[in-house]
């Protein structure tokens, strides 16, 4: 296997200012900018196209998408995966070099928004997976 | 002076009115969006069937996500080699989820019995680490081999995400997808990432 030290996965940090500007779904024309399927980040197939994955130039696309895996994984905790959303997007935020106050305020919305509309999509992911 | 008087307290019923206005709309709004009905319209993924080039992809349960994460734009596949993929693409994503290990269900645990790579064993993770799978890439197709690279992710030990690949080749027996092999010998192993100019992480091998 390849020896890798641990810091090659430090990200690279942000452009500064004007990516603090920057608030962006991920896709476009209908399809995700990134070649993957609708729902491959923050939102479903519905809604990906109104739910940033970007939000004051910080890409929240994996945290969201580790998010939504967590609510399909049978038997997964609802709080743990909610938790673990928001510890994922406050940490993500902070290697990308968004600021405390930036990432803390993303961090919220996001919790905020999976507190108010995740139930169903909860129950819905489990009915899925538990099969 | 009353005249003045009068304007100003006309002027304050007026911005409680708007603000009246305002503060109701808001209500109702959020009373849209949190409306069963409507979370469960825009905020439950049961699933879909994508187009393209003409080729339909079932991005549909069981393994709604492992599905969603194939990258299947931007890579300059024909109809002929998307249609390959949207064959093997149920094999491809069950194979995927037995290899994240998440809550492996008994049907699919058959599937982690072959002789390759296993990406928990390989980078020692605990069952407790949740693997992420991030993107099926990387497309090498031909009439009974369909080669491509997997991106997993989870927490590392500073909570941080770790990006890391595989690759891996399926063969066609009997009307189904297999693993036969992996492509090269090695793993590519952890990734490295960087913000694009528009903000975006992409990772790649370490060179």
């Amino acid at each position: 296997m390849q020896e890798c030290n641990i810091e090659f996965t430090r990200q690279v940090q942000g452009g500064g200012f004007w990516d603090f500007l920057k608030f962006d779904s991920g896709t476009s024309n209908g399809a995700r900018e990134d070649g993957n399927a609708l729902g491959a980040g923050c939102g479903t197939v519905k809604s990906d196209a109104f739910v940033p994955d970007m939000l004051f130039g910080i890409d929240v696309s994996q945290a969201c998408f580790q998010h939504d895996q967590s609510y399909s994984t049978c038997g997964f905790s609802r709080a743990t995966a909610d938790n673990n959303l928001a510890n994922n997007i406050l940490n993500d935020c902070n290697v990308q070099g968004g600021n405390a106050l930036t990432c803390s305020v993303i961090a919220g919305i996001y919790s905020v928004s999976v507190s108010l509309f995740g139930a169903s999509a909860f129950k819905e992911a489990q009915a899925q997976s538990c099969y | 002076m009353l005249l003045i008087q009068r304007i100003h307290r006309a002027q304050e019923v007026n911005l409680l009115h708007i603000r009246r206005r305002l503060i109701g709309t808001c209500v109702l709004g959020l009373g849209f969006l949190c409306s069963s009905g409507c979370s469960t319209e825009y905020f439950v993924d049961k699933g879909h069937v994508d187009w393209v080039s003409g080729i339909s992809f079932e991005i549909k349960p069981p393994y709604l996500n492992e599905k969603k994460a194939f990258k299947l734009r931007g890579e300059s596949l024909s109809p002929w080699q998307l249609q390959q993929i949207s064959e093997a693409m149920p094999f491809i994503a069950a194979f995927t989820h037995a290899q994240l290990g998440n809550a492996v269900s008994p049907d699919v645990a058959l599937t982690l019995n072959f002789k390759g790579r296993k990406i928990r064993e390989l980078h020692n993770l605990n069952k407790e680490t949740f693997l992420a799978v991030k993107t099926i890439q990387n497309w090498q197709i031909t009439e009974q081999h369909i080669q491509f690279t997997t991106d997993y992710f989870y927490s590392g030990p500073d909570a941080h995400f770790v990006y890391v690949r595989d690759n891996y080749i399926f063969s066609r027996q009997n009307q189904k997808w297999v693993f036969e092999k992996h492509a090269t010998a090695e793993s590519e192993g952890v990734l490295v990432c960087q913000k694009t100019p528009k903000a975006w992480l992409v990772c790649a091998p370490i060179k």
